[in-house]
């Protein structure tokens, strides 16, 4: 419950510059959804060039067919918010514990997550654009900010080689998995 | 003793600035301005003065609401976050603490220390607001302090075994105390990273500052810091026990 209003107000925020925009912000002004992005690329690049290949590949995919599969159910099941929002905080708390713990994952488990991510962020963002009435230009520009962000985040994450920074990554990967788990908890509490 | 002509004390501030005493002052212009603010600072006109005063009164009346607001909205919650860690000084001494001694310890403590603790630490948050009860959850703050302080001052290498889990066994009572407190109308999600950075950075303070662990005089402004660390965990579990 907590979460809900947050990811509600991003879509109804307008940058000025026209639909493609105000969807290339949408990350920026819905956390839960970067954070899950982010979580999800950190994990692919700190398991090496292949699984971070099929991750940037796998995410926006994901991404748009599930986002066009929830323009299509429409604004019929808004009442799946909820439960989107805590599949998100699984998984990128599950993926910030796998960095945090140094696991490097198969290059077809790493393609799973990030399908997983992609399915549940475009579901969740399609729910709110067919209630909004959001349209295509605006998912264009999401999709843009994905696909540009998720890339250039595994790419850095790749070129992290030096032990220090790898050690700097799994520091990283404690704190989106503190976050997660911390959301976890504010999730718990809503719905107590 | 005298007052020199022409100097202005906070008294003449104040009553020149007092809203009801410059409202009645414009209601009756003309009226020989008897008394005014003007004979408080010994000057001959009042007309002059009334109306900066009257701005300076007005300014005063500006609104200040919107400051109430400054933190509201899609920042506030992450702002609210990160300054929550740094504004108790309980915390700031562990945190930064935790850092110290994982660099006395060097390699792999340096950097595990940090990573550990979030994740313990949001575990704490977790259960504080699934609503598990700790007992003594100030004491516990307090003897972290207190612990690691000892330890600093010690310069204790304990095994890695034994000092993650007294790391981990702290930080459940700072997640657990810390982590639950957000102010009203802020995003979770938000306050949470903003709760997470901050605490890392802290611990990024404490590595820093013991890194001069390498320098002998370094060895011994640390022993110094265990020292400050291990008075104000004292000073606090004092309070917690009281």
């Amino acid at each position: 419950m907590f979460l809900l209003p947050g990811a509600a107000q991003a879509h109804l925020v307008s940058s000025g510059l026209g639909p493609f925009y105000d969807g290339a912000l949408h990350l920026l002004l819905s956390p839960l959804d970067l954070l899950a992005l982010l979580a999800v690329v950190v994990l692919a690049g700190h398991s090496g060039r292949a699984p971070a290949r099929w991750a940037v590949i796998a995410l926006p995919i994901a991404w748009a067919v599930a986002w066009l599969g929830a323009m299509w159910i429409g604004a019929a099941a808004p009442e799946a918010a909820p439960a989107l929002d805590a599949l998100k905080i699984g998984l990128l708390t599950l993926a910030g514990v796998a960095v945090a713990a140094g696991l490097r994952a198969p290059a077809l488990v790493v393609a799973a997550i990030a399908a997983a991510a992609g399915i549940v962020c475009g579901l969740g963002g399609g729910l709110v654009a067919a209630d909004t009435g959001a349209g295509a230009v605006a998912f264009a520009g999401l999709w843009t900010a994905v696909l540009i962000l998720g890339l250039l985040a595994a790419a850095v994450t790749v070129s992290l080689e030096r032990p220090a920074l790898r050690i700097a990554l799994r520091v990283v990967g404690s704190w989106i998995a503190a976050v997660g788990v911390l959301a976890a908890g504010w999730v718990l509490q809503g719905f107590a | 003793m005298t007052k020199p002509r022409g100097m202005l004390t906070m008294a003449d501030v104040v009553v020149l600035l007092t809203p009801a005493r410059l409202f009645a002052e414009a209601s009756y212009p003309g009226s020989g301005c008897e008394p005014t603010a003007a004979d408080h600072i010994g000057a001959k006109e009042c007309s002059g003065r009334v109306a900066p005063a009257l701005l300076s009164a007005a300014m005063l009346l500006a609104p200040l609401p919107a400051l109430a607001h400054l933190e509201a909205g899609a920042s506030g919650g992450f702002l609210s976050g990160l300054n929550h860690p740094v504004s108790g000084l309980d915390h700031v001494l562990a945190m930064v603490a935790v850092g110290i001694w994982g660099a006395q310890l060097g390699r792999p403590a340096i950097w595990l220390l940090p990573v550990v603790f979030p994740l313990l630490m949001a575990f704490g948050g977790f259960a504080g607001l699934a609503g598990w009860q700790l007992p003594a959850i100030e004491v516990g703050i307090a003897l972290s302090a207190t612990v690691l302080g000892a330890l600093i001052l010690g310069q204790v290498r304990l095994p890695l075994a034994v000092a993650i889990p007294i790391v981990a066994c702290f930080a459940v009572f700072h997640g657990h105390a810390h982590g639950t407190e957000m102010a009203d109308g802020d995003s979770a999600l938000r306050y949470s990273i903003g709760f997470v950075i901050a605490t890392g950075l802290l611990h990024a303070a404490g590595i820093a500052l013991g890194l001069i662990h390498h320098r002998e005089t370094g060895r011994v402004l640390l022993r110094a810091a265990g020292s400050m660390v291990l008075a104000g965990g004292l000073y606090f579990l004092w309070g917690a026990l009281a």
